[in-house]
């Protein structure tokens, strides 16, 4: 008996879901700004769920999605192809291989952050954390603090600097564990 | 600036969306030539993205949610909705689990980011896949693990590290570093009082001051103090603190977990007056020792390679006084550059003195003796004056060391120096004896040892004493 509409729902919510983190890191390696991710990744849920019927089987969601994902991110990219902002479709399918070959460890990588941001001064993480919430203008942030902007985003990527650092480490402490 | 650091404020101006269009085209080269740019820059942009994420309180980005649903065909329109909002709360969910998930290994050992700059990075190669430590840079660090050379950091509390590679150490707050291998002299400031270094064996705080602490594979750790004082807190088995001993200005001790501080007697030292890098010790003095039992006696004696020179510290307990040409004279090129031993003035008096110097191939020894006095009879023996003089001080002209020397034109005191020495032609030890003469009284200086490395033919074997 073919599953009813409900179970074929659930069926890609629950692989959706585990892969969407993923593939949303996949797609912001692909594009310049943080902004240009939603779009991508609203036309690779579309395409999908619009596919989900095509799909052999469930373990191969996960290849098939980041498959979906780099097709969709390499057209937005064709479309932007006069945006001199935007890498060259030759790069960005290195770029892609790469972080299609390292999304197991950069999803480990993310799961460490918590407890990267932990680590920060109380108020280096408040800062980063505002600087990230949604709506916030970093602009404003530097008005408050009596800062540049520039200085401000050169403070972010120290820290950004530090949490990278911080999480390379914890994976190559669990690597050893 | 090399191409690492180029590419990290390259990756930062895209990812912050302030590359220009030339910024853009630059950085596409790195990641092209470069795998490792291409590994940092996909970090990177993951951290970025994390970060919104984590700001956003754990929530999938609403906006792709609510395209779906406007993108969805619309036969498919009630399932569509139904998977978005399914899509939201599932990944809030799995964000939530990972934010309650309980401490892992990799929580282990607690640390802290502390802000930094640093002051300088001589040849120093980072433990792992890092960027170079620039000078100038201000960094947040939790961890500090260097392969080789001299990495100083000034810290936001005014401390100012110079951590001696190989090293390995990790703030446990803004102001305790736990060093679990290596050495590094620590110079704190006002500000930075309490500063406290902890290692397997114990902690050493400070009190004001500037000290040294070398932590070996072994476990055990040293510390000297350069100025001022340190409190050494040991810890017993449980690993709780145990006792306190405080130390101070040219003094040193070496000591392993559940043991008392024992006396450090020779240190090497750098030509400021602090701890050398392994790699850069005397290579023609192996230690320095003598015979004072007293366990209370703390003194250590410095070791500097190629450090007598024009204005060289000559004493490990007081700076102060530095060698110095004779007035009107060059410092003698003979001397300049020799390997330098540093010993304390405390030691002026002790008339069964014996001072051990082992080398590790044949040298010639210099003595400098205070020409106020006359030669004890082993160095009249055993060495030959060279004809040359030094000079030591400035010495407080209220002291007693210089009670009866008349000021200079500047106010101050120096005493003058006979200079002896004696070749050695067999690596070993050597032993020299007490300051002066039994019965000798008035004041008088302690007096100052340099070595220098016989010239050898090129393969020649270096004889050792049985």
């Amino acid at each position: 008996m073919p599953p009813s509409e409900d179970q074929h729902h659930d069926d890609f919510l629950r692989l959706f879901a585990v892969s969407e983190p993923a593939l949303r890191a996949f797609v912001r390696s692909l594009v310049p700004r943080r902004e240009d991710v939603p779009e991508v990744m609203q036309e690779v849920a579309v395409v999908l769920w619009r596919k989900f019927d095509t799909l052999a089987a469930p373990g191969d969601f996960r290849k098939w999605a980041f498959g979906v994902a780099r097709l969709e991110a390499l057209a937005w990219a064709r479309d932007k192809a006069r945006d001199r902002h935007v890498f060259d479709p030759d790069l960005l399918a290195t770029l892609a291989d790469a972080a299609e070959s390292s999304s197991q460890r950069l999803g480990t990588q993310r799961e460490a952050l918590e407890d990267c941001l932990g680590k920060l001064p109380e108020a280096r993480r408040q800062l980063v954390l505002s600087a990230y919430a949604p709506g916030t203008r970093i602009e404003q942030i530097a008005v408050q603090r009596g800062q540049t902007p520039m200085a401000l985003y050169k403070v972010l990527h120290r820290i950004r600097l530090a949490l990278v650092e911080c999480t390379r480490r914890a994976l190559a402490q669990e690597q050893h564990a | 600036m090399n191409q690492h650091e180029q590419a990290l404020e390259l990756i930062q101006c895209y990812v912050d969306g302030l590359a220009s269009a030339d910024e853009t085209r630059r950085l596409a080269k790195l990641l092209r030539a470069d795998v490792e740019v291409r590994e940092r820059f996909l970090e990177y942009l993951n951290i970025d993205l994390a970060l919104e994420d984590y700001a956003a309180g754990g929530q999938a980005s609403p906006a792709t949610t609510v395209e779906v649903n406007r993108r969805i065909p619309r036969r498919r329109w009630r399932g569509a909705l139904g998977v978005a909002a399914a899509i939201a709360l599932v990944v809030a969910a799995m964000v939530w689990g990972v934010r309650m998930r309980p401490p892992s290994s990799i929580d282990r050992p607690s640390s802290s980011f502390v802000a930094a700059e640093v002051l300088a990075a001589d040849g120093v190669q980072r433990v792992g896949q890092k960027p170079p430590f620039a000078t100038g840079a201000r960094l947040e660090v939790d961890r500090l693990q260097i392969a080789q050379g001299k990495l100083t950091l000034q810290l936001e509390s005014g401390v100012v590290l110079e951590l001696l590679g190989p090293a390995d150490g990790t703030f446990e707050t803004p102001m305790r570093l736990r060093l679990t291998k290596g050495r590094l002299n620590a110079d704190v400031g006002e500000q930075g009082r309490g500063f406290t270094v902890v290692t397997a064996a114990g902690e050493v705080v400070d009190l004001g001051t500037r000290f040294a602490v070398d932590v070996s594979d072994e476990g055990e750790t040293k510390a000297a103090v350069f100025s001022g004082q340190v409190r050494i807190d040991t810890i017993n088995s449980a690993g709780h603190r145990d006792k306190s001993w405080h130390l101070g200005e040219g003094e040193a001790v070496r000591f392993h977990k559940r043991e008392k501080p024992r006396r450090l007697a020779s240190l090497p030292l750098n030509l400021s007056g602090s701890l050398q890098a392994e790699a850069d010790q005397s290579s023609v003095i192996t230690s320095v020792s003598d015979n004072v039992v007293d366990v209370d006696f703390q003194r250590f004696y410095g070791v500097v390679p190629g450090g007598l020179v024009d204005g060289a510290s000559a004493y490990t307990d007081n700076h102060n006084q530095r060698w110095w040409a004779v007035s009107g004279e060059v410092f003698p090129a003979e001397l300049k550059g020799a390997e330098l031993i540093r010993p304390f003035q405390s030691d002026r008096h002790a008339l069964d003195l014996n001072v051990t110097v082992v080398l590790s191939e044949p040298a010639v020894i210099y003595v400098m003796h205070d020409v106020r006095k006359p030669p004890p009879g082993w160095l009249a023996k055993d060495f030959a004056d060279t004809g040359m003089r030094l000079r030591s001080g400035p010495w407080r002209p209220e002291g007693k060391v210089v009670q009866d020397v008349a000021p200079d034109e500047t106010g101050k005191c120096f005493l003058q120096y006979s200079v002896w020495r004696k070749e050695v032609s067999v690596a070993g030890p050597v032993e020299l004896g007490p300051p002066h003469l039994r019965g000798q009284g008035g004041p008088s200086a302690m007096y100052g040892i340099a070595v220098k490395p016989l010239p050898k033919a090129v393969g020649e074997p270096i004889e050792r004493k049985p």
